[in-house]
């Protein structure tokens, strides 16, 4: 869905339709509207554009009656008499038969004669028009002159001339002298068929109602389905861009473009004048389209009714889909002058707040929910404990925000306090307060995973090194081992030299354990090491190492005490590694336990753990505390000067923590105990 | 005489082994590289191949791979990397043997020698019915004579038992007691600690290098157990 709301081209296609369907169902009405106009017509003098037209030309008809009357009066001063001939001449090149299709003629009261007339000498007007109309005027009584002449000057304004002279000008009347003061009769028409036609308000008329559509019952039903499904149509494209605005290709929520983030009163203003602009354009193409008085002057204003009809549809559409799309994208007014007062309002009234020290707030807030309390008490007298009512549930809902939020600062806290430096507390709807503090608490356990990390890093790193140094110096200590070998093996003339030989044989072989021990020890401290754990038997291996070591501790005269309760005792442990321990534990007592005494091995089951103590007699003093002894490259004596690589403690405890378990030393005096505890297998 | 082909980027360490090598009455062939570890094998006769794992040009890995595509010549990997998924992978690749340095000399020959025992016998002739062979241990129960790599070695009543038993179930872990109850015919009450030091002492007798061992292995807090098939 998603893919098509943010398609360019759906989006194109929509706005293409919207404006086509707009622009052709304005056209198509109005084109269906002239149609309707003449819908009842016989004919095109049968309407009531004709009827007026005609009724104008009359009109004019009077008026030429009524100037000629004017220039009859000889009083008039020579300006207004200028004035009157124009005004004629204007009269008359109206009403020349070259420049209209209407026809008169004046008849005085008997109508023996004909006075005024632009019909072609030899015609006949009965002939020339398809219908004649009649009217009867006394100039002199129906303008009100009396035989006084009229001198106003607000007559001679209204005489200015628009045109400038007169065209060969047809009234025979006009050379003698005519009785103005009779009833005169106007008989007048216009012919049905143009043929060489004037280009005149009645050929606008008649081409019109020639051009209009035939309008029939079927196809005005047929308009009315057509223009209602042009509605619809439109609706649709416009509810698709409404549907489909704000979204963007490859966006999964919809954002808000240039358009959207102009300012609402702006933007709702701007819309009001574009689409009134475009309003009173249509109208004023309607007027002057209607006001035109010949073919020539007339604009093709159907289209331009529909275009401007069109702007309105699109500028209307514009505003929606951007009134939509703030809804949508929640920024309806965050871009608007009054939101914007107000947030400068609202920051700069927090910031005075919150720069007050806390306790004081508090105590603020306090005495004003006081205060409130006791207005709202004092205003709403009578209705007494409801609105204090809802006062108080505002305070409470005021003091559950608090709490909410101060169970989940609780809640970071607390995870961080157990170690959890992932955690990070939703600030999201806190008060002020509570979420400066929220942020701070997720600061601090931002820097310290991140100096977590860098002591990850820093360990890694660390035993990488260790692995490639000893790496690195296995290769020249096997060809010193096999050198001093075969050194051995030759004849040797100096006494000495054998003896020689002897410690650096010992020494080289100090240097193999060395170098296995350090890479053992760095792999067992950072975890690369591989566990394989399985359900092993603690005296089995116990036993297992007893007949390892037994033999070599008796040479040195140490003799071994076993304790081990009856049952098994089964543990979850990797063997191999659990050996290791041992070992380790067993070659110490070898080395530093004192000649002639006991080693004591006990083990004891209890709580859900095994646990396995060595005890011993160092033989020498041990003057290094037991933490310091698990360190590594540590040993019991400072001098270094035994065998051992100082790494056996260190190994030892990293591997029993390796599978889970806890590695204890205690020195008490000459007293050297090492206490293994693991968790017991069910 | 056999020849053996040496192959190590430390000249050093080549020229040792040479010397050991030549000593025990082997011939030597001295390579540097991968590459020209191929190459002498293609040109002569080779009948074991000592090779460093970390060479130039071609290392280890890669150099047994090759020579495995047309030869099962013995070939031991001598590196410095020592740990487990490394042995595997050379094991798997198709070395024959694997020995971490810095290494002894003696258990260098000694694995020489028994590698070379079992690939010239190689084809021999059917083990008899009473006779028991895994790898290069073989027990027979007539004689009560066991060898190792055609080697007899004396064993006293007890640590024979005890490798019978073993040895007549391959792969299967023992505990001290069960072996205590079957070898001594007994109950075994507190005496376990015994059979620990009659496992040493047969794994000193019969391994090479007592503390990895290749046949005898400790399965530590379970029991001990006898390789079902050594390479």
């Amino acid at each position: 869905m998603n893919k098509i709301r943010g398609n360019i081209a759906f989006k194109t296609m929509m706005w293409v339709l919207l404006v086509a369907t707009v622009f052709v169902t304005i056209a198509v009405s109005w084109y269906a509207g002239i149609g309707m106009e003449y819908k009842d017509a016989e004919n095109w003098q049968n309407t009531s554009r004709y009827h007026s037209t005609e009724l104008e030309y009359r009109r004019e008809v009077e008026n030429l009656l009524y100037k000629s009357l004017l220039l009859q009066n000889s009083d008039l001063d020579y300006a207004a008499e200028k004035a009157a001939e124009r005004s004629l001449q204007k009269v008359q090149k109206t009403l020349d038969k070259k420049n209209t299709n209407f026809r008169y003629e004046v008849r005085n009261e008997d109508g023996s004669r004909v006075l005024f007339t632009n019909l072609p000498r030899g015609e006949n007007l009965q002939e020339s028009v398809y219908e004649i109309n009649y009217s009867t005027i006394n100039p002199v009584e129906f303008y009100g002159m009396g035989n006084e002449p009229t001198t106003s000057t607000e007559t001679e304004i209204t005489l200015e001339p628009i045109f400038g002279d007169a065209s060969d000008f047809i009234i025979e009347a006009l050379n003698g002298e005519v009785e103005y003061n009779q009833n005169m009769t106007i008989s007048y028409g216009v012919p049905l068929e143009m043929r060489n036609p004037a280009d005149d308000a009645f050929l606008i008329a008649y081409t019109d109602f020639v051009n209009a559509p035939v309008m029939t019952d079927g196809n005005i039903q047929l308009g009315i389905f057509f223009f209602v499904a042009m509605i619809l149509f439109a609706l649709l494209c416009l509810s698709g861009i409404l549907w489909s605005g704000g979204y963007h290709k490859g966006a999964v929520v919809p954002t808000p473009i240039w358009q959207d983030e102009i300012w609402l009163e702006v933007m709702v203003l701007l819309s009001c004048v574009l689409s009134y602009a475009s309003l009173f354009g249509m109208v004023l193409t309607i007027r002057y389209g209607l006001y035109s008085t010949t073919r020539e002057e007339m604009p093709n204003f159907g289209w331009m009714v529909a275009l401007a009809g069109t702007a309105i549809v699109v500028v209307g559409a514009l505003t929606l889909r951007t009134l939509v799309v703030r809804i949508r994208c929640r920024v309806f007014w965050k871009h608007s002058v009054i939101f914007k007062c107000f947030k400068y309002l609202y920051d700069r009234c927090t910031e005075v707040v919150m720069s007050i020290h806390f306790t004081w707030r508090m105590l603020g807030g306090f005495l004003m929910y006081i205060s409130i309390r006791f207005l709202v008490g004092l205003i709403f007298y009578y209705a007494y404990p409801i609105p204090l009512f809802v006062v108080d549930i505002m305070m409470f809902l005021l003091i559950a925000r608090w709490a909410i939020a101060y169970c989940k600062v609780a809640k970071g806290s607390e995870a961080l306090s157990q170690g959890n430096l992932a955690y990070r507390i939703d600030t999201q709807r806190m008060p002020y307060d509570l979420q400066k503090q929220a942020e701070h608490m997720n600061n601090i356990s931002l820097g310290m995973s991140a100096a977590v990390e860098e002591q990850m890093k820093s360990e890694r790193f660390k035993a990488e090194l260790i692995t490639n140094v000893s790496h690195d110096l296995k290769t020249p200590l096997t060809s010193i081992i096999n050198y001093v070998d075969l050194l051995k093996a030759t004849e040797q003339t100096d006494v000495h030299a054998t003896e020689y030989i002897e410690v650096l044989e010992r020494k080289a072989q100090r240097l193999k354990k060395l170098t296995e021990d350090l890479v053992e020890a760095s792999k067992a401290s950072t975890g690369t090491l591989s566990v394989n754990c399985e359900t092993i038997s603690i005296p089995q291996l116990l036993d297992q190492a007893m007949g390892e070591f037994e033999e070599k501790l008796a040479d040195r005269g140490l003799s071994i005490v076993t304790t081990i309760p009856e049952g098994d005792s089964f543990v979850y442990a990797d063997g191999r590694h659990l050996w290791r321990v041992l070992d380790n534990l067993l070659s110490n007592c070898m080395k530093y336990a004192m000649e002639g005494t006991r080693v004591y091995i006990e083990l004891e089951r209890g709580h859900g753990q095994v646990i396995l103590s060595i005890k011993n007699i160092s033989h020498d003093p041990l003057n290094v505390p037991a933490e310091q002894l698990l360190e590594r490259f540590v040993r019991g004596e400072d001098s270094r000067s035994s065998e051992g690589s100082g790494l056996g403690l260190s190994i030892a405890k990293s591997l029993t923590e390796l599978q889970g378990g806890t590695f204890d030393l205690i020195v008490d005096g000459d007293l050297f105990k090492a206490v293994i505890s693991l968790p017991q297998a069910k | 005489m056999y020849t053996i082909l040496v192959c190590d980027d430390d000249k050093d360490i080549v020229s040792a082994l040479e010397i050991y090598l030549t000593s025990e009455g082997y011939g030597v062939v001295k390579c540097y590289n991968g590459k020209e570890a191929i190459m002498a094998a293609e040109q002569q006769e080779i009948h074991l191949i000592l090779m460093d794992v970390m060479m130039p040009e071609l290392d280890g890995i890669r150099a047994t791979a090759k020579l495995r595509e047309g030869s099962n010549v013995p070939i031991i990997l001598l590196t410095a990397k020592s740990e487990d998924n490394d042995k595997i992978l050379g094991l798997n690749i198709g070395a024959d043997d694997y020995i971490t340095k810095p290494f002894n000399p003696l258990e260098v020959m000694a694995r020489v020698k028994s590698q070379l025992r079992r690939y010239t016998a190689l084809g021999g002739a059917e083990a008899p019915t009473n006779q028991i062979a895994i790898g290069g241990i073989s027990i027979d129960d007539v004689a009560k004579q066991v060898t190792v790599d055609s080697v007899p070695v004396s064993l006293t009543p007890i640590e024979y038992n005890i490798l019978k038993l073993l040895m007549t179930n391959p792969g299967r872990v023992f505990s001290s007691a069960q072996i205590y109850e079957q070898v001594w015919s007994d109950v075994a009450y507190g005496s376990e600690n015994t059979v620990a030091v009659h496992i040493r002492h047969v794994r000193e007798k019969i391994e090479i290098n007592p503390a990895e061992p290749r046949y005898l292995k400790v399965v530590w807090g379970l029991g001990y157990k006898m390789e079902k098939e050594v390479r």
